[in-house]
């Protein structure tokens, strides 16, 4: 390796480097993110969940009865009374595209693997949601009331979505000509505009499983649950903090795992995890054209001023020569 | 004088005979077990333990002492004394525990040792215990193991207490038609759920800690006094998340809650909680 080809190197090894830091100073400050203050959530209360899917009832009714929502929106199938003789089994865990939300049954072995658990399932609505961020035309909107909202219109049906979630929230219209993602928006068209008072599911449940507040006052509320008789709950909200912290939340007496919540996702909001790589794309995109373009430019300089001094040396040379020959 | 002298000797023999066999007598018995020595030493049947107050001088407290029935806790342990006097010496607690904490104690206050939630030795631990029966987790699923700021005189009973109120007047059935839109009316059988709950409470510890059956009716009357007559459940209970008290639940949940947490904890379910028609009639 020539001398300036090392030295050149090192250059933009350096720059990169720098502007690594000023990105990680970004993101830091970037990442300080609290959520939206006076945000409205859910708690979720599993030891009060009797799995008589009234909540499921309750969004299919709000949900099917709007036909003049604008493109897209689906007529959820009512359930039939059936169901409720039946839980479903522990392996339908997932919605469909059907419906946005669904109750599953559980039998933990926290509890002899006999008596049921019920969970009820839905969009998390992450405080940094992964789906809005993997989306590269901004279909989905944190809004600063706490549901993460789906503008269809502007879907192109990448289903990037789908892969960024952990939770495996959206759904997609395979079996649609003109597909779209389906999930849970905690009723917020309906709520913003003074349809409802709370999400169809929560006004729908007779236990009371589901509570609709604000996201402090949900967090202070389960702590308060779990604070209040010791050993009757974890000491644990599930989605305080998983994943950056959800509006949904769920406050349980047997392992989370156990009823179908992973319990490995880490606290890291998921636009976290991709932010300082992404960041570094525009930088190194401005960057290294201009530095190498640069180093390019001085090499070529160089290379012009060193063949005209050769030129100059070699004719001066010949000259001198010609002159010996011609004495 | 010679007869005295053989009388006296007679007597000698007597008892170095009696002495002999009751020698032996302890001896078998010694051998035969521990325990039946130890039950053997009969304790009074009625100890008053001082209600002193924490650090203060025995005997000095305003709290009235405890009255407790040495032998009912023996019975109800089995005869078992290091169920209680769990270092094994049947010495009293507070030669270790006292009311200051000392180190053969483990610093472990009198008051400590007698209210601990979590210990199994202590008054409260093992009487937290014995609510996590069925039968009784019905009204006691609820109520945190611990001393409760407002119940010191459940055990620190003032003998002039007044005598337990009496059972005000209750309906046989009430008809619950909260829900009337959507379903039939529910009769609820108010008669044979008190009936329940006093089969369930007729143990020593239940009435001796439920100060009559007015208490039982407290599970879910759970703010009214002893011995009043409850008011309607949607006095308090009304609609759901109101700001005053959003943790309240609205009257469906007050109702769906104290029903079904009550039937699931005392293991007790004519219905599945899932069949809503198996109590609300369809409406026709």
């Amino acid at each position: 390796m020539k001398r300036r080809n090392f030295l050149g190197l090192a250059g933009a090894a350096t720059a990169t480097v720098t502007a690594t830091a000023l990105t990680g100073n970004a993101k830091a400050s970037g990442h300080s993110f609290e959520g939206y203050p006076n945000s409205y959530g859910v708690l979720f209360d599993a030891s009060r969940c009797i799995g008589c899917r009234q909540c499921e009832m309750g969004c299919n009714k709000i949900n099917s009865e709007n036909k003049s929502e604008a493109k897209p929106w689906i007529n959820l199938p009512a359930k039939d009374a059936s169901v409720f003789a039946t839980p479903p089994a522990e392996d339908t865990v997932r919605t469909d595209s059907t419906m946005f939300t669904l109750v599953n049954k559980f039998e933990p072995q926290a509890l002899g693997g006999k008596s049921p658990v019920y969970k009820k399932f839905q969009c998390m609505h992450c405080k940094e949601p992964a789906c809005a961020s993997a989306c590269f035309v901004k279909a989905f909107t944190k809004t600063p009331e706490g549901a993460v909202t789906y503008n269809g219109s502007v879907c192109v049906g990448c289903r990037y979505c789908m892969v960024a979630c952990p939770w495996s929230v959206p759904t997609y219209q395979f079996d649609k000509l003109i597909p779209y993602v389906k999930k849970c928006h905690m009723c917020h068209p309906y709520i913003t505009s003074g349809k409802a008072q709370v999400p169809g599911c929560v006004g729908a449940c007779p236990m009371e499983a589901l509570v609709w507040g604000k996201r402090e006052d949900l967090v202070k509320q389960a702590w308060e649950r779990i604070g209040a008789v010791p050993g009757k709950y974890l000491p644990h909200v599930y989605g305080e903090h998983e994943m950056g912290g959800t509006n949904w939340l769920y406050i349980s007496h047997v392992p989370f795992a156990q009823i179908g919540l992973a319990e490995d996702l880490g606290e890291t909001p998921a636009p976290e995890l991709t932010s300082g790589a992404l960041g570094l794309v525009p930088l190194v995109a401005c960057l290294w054209p201009v530095l190498l373009g640069g180093i390019w430019q001085i090499t070529k300089w160089k290379d012009r001023k060193a063949g005209e001094a050769t030129q100059q040396a070699v004719a001066e040379a010949v000259a001198l020569e010609r002159a010996k020959a011609g004495k | 004088m010679r007869m005295v002298k053989r009388f006296s000797r007679s007597r000698w023999g007597r008892v170095c005979f009696l002495t002999l066999a009751l020698s032996l007598a302890s001896a078998l018995l010694a051998g035969l077990g521990v325990g039946v020595v130890d039950q053997a030493k009969a304790q009074s049947p009625q100890i008053l333990m001082s209600g002193t107050a924490i650090g203060g001088k025995p005997g000095q407290s305003p709290l009235s002492k405890v009255q407790f029935n040495h032998q009912k806790h023996e019975a109800a342990v089995n005869g078992n004394c290091d169920a209680c006097h769990h270092t094994g010496s049947q010495e009293p607690c507070s030669s270790c525990h006292t009311s200051q904490g000392s180190p053969e104690g483990g610093n472990v206050q009198l008051s400590q040792a007698m209210h601990d939630a979590k210990a199994k030795a202590s008054c409260v631990g093992c009487h937290y215990q014995e609510t996590r029966k069925p039968e009784c987790l019905g009204c006691h699923r609820n109520i945190a193991p611990g001393p409760k700021k407002d119940n010191c005189s459940v055990c620190h009973q003032d003998p002039k207490a007044a005598p337990a109120p009496a059972v005000p007047a209750q309906p046989d059935t009430v008809e619950i038609g909260s829900l009337s839109k959507r379903y039939g009316a529910c009769t609820f059988d108010h008669a044979a759920h008190v009936e329940a709950l006093k089969a369930a409470a007729k143990g020593d510890l239940a009435k001796a800690f439920h100060s009559g059956d007015a208490a039982l009716c407290q599970g879910c009357h759970h703010h009214t006094p002893v011995g009043e007559t409850p008011s309607k459940c949607g006095t308090c209970h009304g609609k759901a998340f109101q700001k005053e008290d959003p943790s309240r639940p609205g009257l469906m949940a007050a109702y769906h809650i104290q029903c079904n947490q009550c039937h699931k904890a005392m293991g007790v379910e004519p219905v599945a909680a899932t069949d809503c028609t198996g109590c609300h009639a369809p409406k026709k």
